[in-house]
């Protein structure tokens, strides 16, 4: 089974998106995989941003000081992330450009941000879009001059005098080269050149030449009078920058153990290509390697993809979908609030004692229309999490209320499908023998059979 | 060889290889002192700025690099003669006066990292700053005593490196009701009736299917014991409040855990400092005050002995935002009644004498600390935790 199309197929929608329905992979079966993925890069041409924070919000000439934003009481800021992090849930869950949304997601662990101000998060939000299959470097340069990572990261506030030296930092720790490549004084050489970068009240970049430390600087060898993106550049002459962001993508998309042999000619030819990200991205997904039986079915999805998966393979609706927002922090993911600029650590960091059950209940209770006792606790340390107005909060829990399109999902297969074609469908793993048995005995309607797979410990792994 | 003899032998053996290894450790110190022990680990996310907490208010360094931030002495709530305290830590001031609060300065390690990330990951591994390590050192301690994954746990939605053996790793939940009752599916109770680890799995999947079974065994055994009491104690409303007293209930419960881990986070603090502070340290007072107020009413404190640590303390020089930038050596604070050396343990950290950063130097190693405790309090092989041997304190 591993090695037929069909799981070629779902293994490449499962990566480079969020899985696809079983009709699709049926009729792309006879195309060669060079085909299906250049019709992946073609869906993902064209896209919308995301636009949840509408644009009343957003300064315009007539109204400088932004009053309208700046009237919202804290609590509906608290609520526009809420709406910020469903509105881009949905967007991903209906969307016909996933493999964008793919790499957005990547990107929005890259450069994890954690502010208040949901209109600087969609910002950053559309810029991750826009750059997601283009150049790592307007990638880089683009989300350093965006006023979000310049509020999480002080460069906003970083002047001559002191320069603040977080996102330099970071830059290079996380974003770029990692660590071992750089030292102290790289980084306090950083900081000086990133002084003076601010944004305007329209949220664009600008420069504040007063509060530059436009002096000569030491970094990485080189001596000059380096601005912010010289020091990018230099970065990104280095070789160590393209491994480092090769070996991330690696771990992401193909396999959490990383094979050193592959990531050494990826990288040159990242770097070469001026780090063009969907040549690399598109490599990947046409390398042979990527299909070894080693690559399939072992990852653990993240918090995201396995709600997400829910969603599209069963086009859940929800009364109200809010409680996607508890779901993500009870499984560790909360889109839009990333525990630190480090991200999420992905793997087998998802899985703990608390987690393993959750993600075994979750099917159960999105696709059943069960309930299941989450509670929603004042202590969170998300405070807009408190889900305030669920009328049952008083008994400490809340109820999820969706609703699976089982006709849709059902018609997709011939009538009357073998419990093998279901399992092959949703299950991307091995399975453990016994389990294997458990669900070959089974005589559950397809329906229940679906959620039984969909609670397995085998529907973790994709 | 005799059928008696070869009796003797092998009861003889069966005995020592039953004892698991950290009971071996301190067979001559005595069992009594040893057993019921528990440490409450809590930590500071972020980069815990000591000097807003330990004022030292007769230091003029310390006014010259905090023109804004320094606080007054008449600010300050009076420890010594020499050290003032926040004056958001009144609760913690009172823990204080009753003598149950150890401080010790200039704590770190040689080379120190200022990255968030690796310094936690260094303080949690216990390793060396050149060293990477992939097992945290309360995992390291419930693999040598060969211990069950309840013996730690944190409260938390997920599990630090530091609660990951190699063979053992820690549980985590943030309430324990809803995590047995999740436990009791039938449908989950099926999977693991089919005894799934009878094959050996590996991989993800092997780990999957461990965590599960591991998962419902700890579920069943804290809850049979949990259940059975309520914590009426006042708390206030904060979520580290919240992660101690779910502490102390497990400890009043009986549970044989040794090892709690919690966090507060919210320490790093480069911009407007003095506001942030003020709440942090607001909270972890009060929340400290009712946990150890709990403890002690319920005759607990003597055997449990709490641990507060940051990945790194700040520099000393404020920077231009009014906050503080990464730094090196910090405090580390213990608290309990089983304390011997309470107040300042050690010298103050000395302002004129900074790293080339800027930064205080360390001089008493946190392995060094852990070792005190591991091998004093828990009664563990604090050489084999560890990976070498470190010179003990004196604190117990």
């Amino acid at each position: 089974m591993s090695d037929s199309k069909q799981k070629k197929i779902q293994h490449l929608f499962w990566r480079a998106g969020f899985g696809s329905d079983y009709q699709t992979i049926t009729n792309l079966q006879s195309k060669s995989i060079e085909d299906i993925v250049d019709k992946l890069f073609l869906d993902s041409k064209n896209f919308s941003n995301l636009k949840t924070i509408p644009e009343e919000f957003f300064p315009d000439d007539d109204n400088r000081s932004n009053t309208k934003y700046k009237s919202v009481s804290k609590s509906d800021v608290r609520k526009m992330i809420v709406d910020l992090n469903l509105g881009w849930i949905k967007k991903i869950s209906e969307s016909n450009e996933p493999l964008r949304e793919r790499m957005t997601l990547f990107w929005h662990g890259h450069f994890a941000t954690r502010i208040k101000n949901p209109l600087l998060l969609q910002i950053q939000n559309n810029t991750f879009r826009i750059h997601a299959l283009g150049s790592f470097r307007d990638l880089l340069i683009a989300v350093a001059r965006d006023p979000a990572i310049m509020v999480f990261l002080g460069t906003r506030l970083s002047k001559k005098e002191r320069p603040n030296e977080n996102f330099a930092r970071e830059l290079m720790e996380l974003f770029t080269i990692g660590r071992g490549n750089y030292t102290e004084q790289d980084i306090k050489e950083a900081a000086r050149a990133f002084t003076g970068w601010g944004y305007s009240y329209k949220y664009e970049f600008r420069f504040i030449p007063k509060k530059n430390d436009d002096g000569m600087k030491t970094f990485m060898g080189k001596t000059g009078r380096f601005s912010g993106e010289d020091i990018i550049d230099i970065i990104l002459k280095r070789p160590e920058t393209a491994q480092f962001v090769v070996k991330k993508i690696y771990k992401y998309f193909v396999n959490e153990e990383v094979s050193n042999e592959l990531i050494e000619p990826l990288a040159s030819s990242f770097r070469n290509s001026n780090y063009d990200i969907e040549k690399l991205m598109r490599t990947i997904f046409t390398s042979t390697w990527f299909y070894d039986e080693k690559n399939v079915g072992n990852k653990i999805k993240s918090p995201t993809t396995l709600i997400i998966g829910l969603n599209r393979t069963f086009k859940v609706k929800y009364n109200d979908d809010r409680i996607l927002v508890v779901l993500q922090r009870l499984l560790g993911q909360t889109l839009f609030m990333p525990p630190s600029v480090k991200g999420w650590d992905e793997g087998l960091a998802w899985i703990d004692t608390s987690s393993m059950f959750l993600r075994m209940k979750l099917a159960s209770v999105i696709l059943n229309s069960g309930a299941i006792d989450l509670e929603t606790k004042d202590d969170s340390p998300e405070e807009f999490m408190k889900m305030s107005t669920f009328d049952d909060r008083e008994k400490g829990s809340s109820f999820i209320r969706s609703k699976a399109d089982w006709n849709y999902f059902s018609n997709q297969f011939p009538p009357n499908p073998s419990n093998e074609i279901i399992s092959d469908f949703l299950i991307q793993s091995q399975m453990i023998p016994s389990t294997k048995a458990l669900i070959k005995n089974s005589t559950s309607s397809l329906q229940n059979l679906a959620v039984q797979l969909c609670s397995l410990p085998e529907y973790q792994l994709y | 060889m005799k059928r008696r003899d070869f009796l003797k032998a092998s009861a003889l053996a069966t005995t020592s290889l039953f004892i698991p290894s950290f009971l071996k450790a301190f067979e001559s110190i005595g069992l009594e002192s040893v057993r019921g022990k528990k440490l409450v680990i809590l930590q500071l996310t972020g980069g815990f700025d000591g000097l807003s907490a330990f004022i030292p208010y007769r230091n003029d360094l310390y006014y010259n690099n905090r023109p804004t931030l320094g606080l007054k002495r008449a600010e300050s709530l009076r420890l010594t003669d020499e050290m003032g305290l926040n004056p958001a830590m009144g609760d913690f001031h009172k823990l204080w006066e009753k003598g149950y609060v150890s401080v010790l300065n200039n704590v770190g390690y040689p080379n120190p990292d200022r990255s968030h990330f690796r310094s936690m990951d260094i303080w949690q591994t216990a390793s060396d700053s050149k060293t990477y390590v992939n097992t945290g050192w309360v995992g390291r301690f419930l693999d040598s005593g060969k211990l069950n994954p309840w013996e730690a746990i944190e409260i938390d939605d997920s599990l630090s490196l530091a609660m990951k053996g190699e063979l053992v790793k820690a549980v985590s939940f943030k309430d324990p009701k809803l995590f047995y009752e999740t436990s009791r599916e039938r449908y989950f109770q099926d999977i693991i009736k089919g005894n799934p680890l009878s094959g050996n799995p590996t991989g993800n999947l092997g780990y999957l299917y461990q965590t599960l079974i591991s998962a419902d065994s700890s579920a069943k055994y804290i809850y049979d014991k949990y259940s059975l009491k309520t914590n009426s104690a006042a708390y206030p409303k904060s979520k580290l409040a919240n992660d101690l007293k779910t502490t102390a209930s497990l400890i009043d419960s009986g549970v044989s855990t040794k090892v709690y881990y919690v966090t507060q986070g919210g320490y790093d603090t480069h911009v407007r400092q003095d506001g942030a502070m003020t709440n942090n340290l607001k909270e972890f007072s009060e929340a400290m005050y009712a946990f150890i107020t709990d403890l002690k009413s319920k005759d607990h404190l003597k055997d449990t002995i709490v641990m507060v640590f940051s990945e790194f303390g700040r520099r000393v020089k404020q920077n231009a935002s009014n906050g503080t930038d990464h730094g090196a050596a910090n405090n580390l604070i213990l608290l309990g009644e089983k304390i011997a050396q309470k107040g300042f343990i050690n010298e103050l950290p000395n302002l004129a004498d900074l790293d080339e950063n800027g930064d205080m130097r360390y001089s008493v190693d946190f392995r060094a600390v852990y070792a005190t405790l591991l091998n004093q309090w828990l009664g563990s092989n604090d050489k084999q935790v560890l990976g070498k041997s470190f010179n003990r304190l004196n604190f117990l």
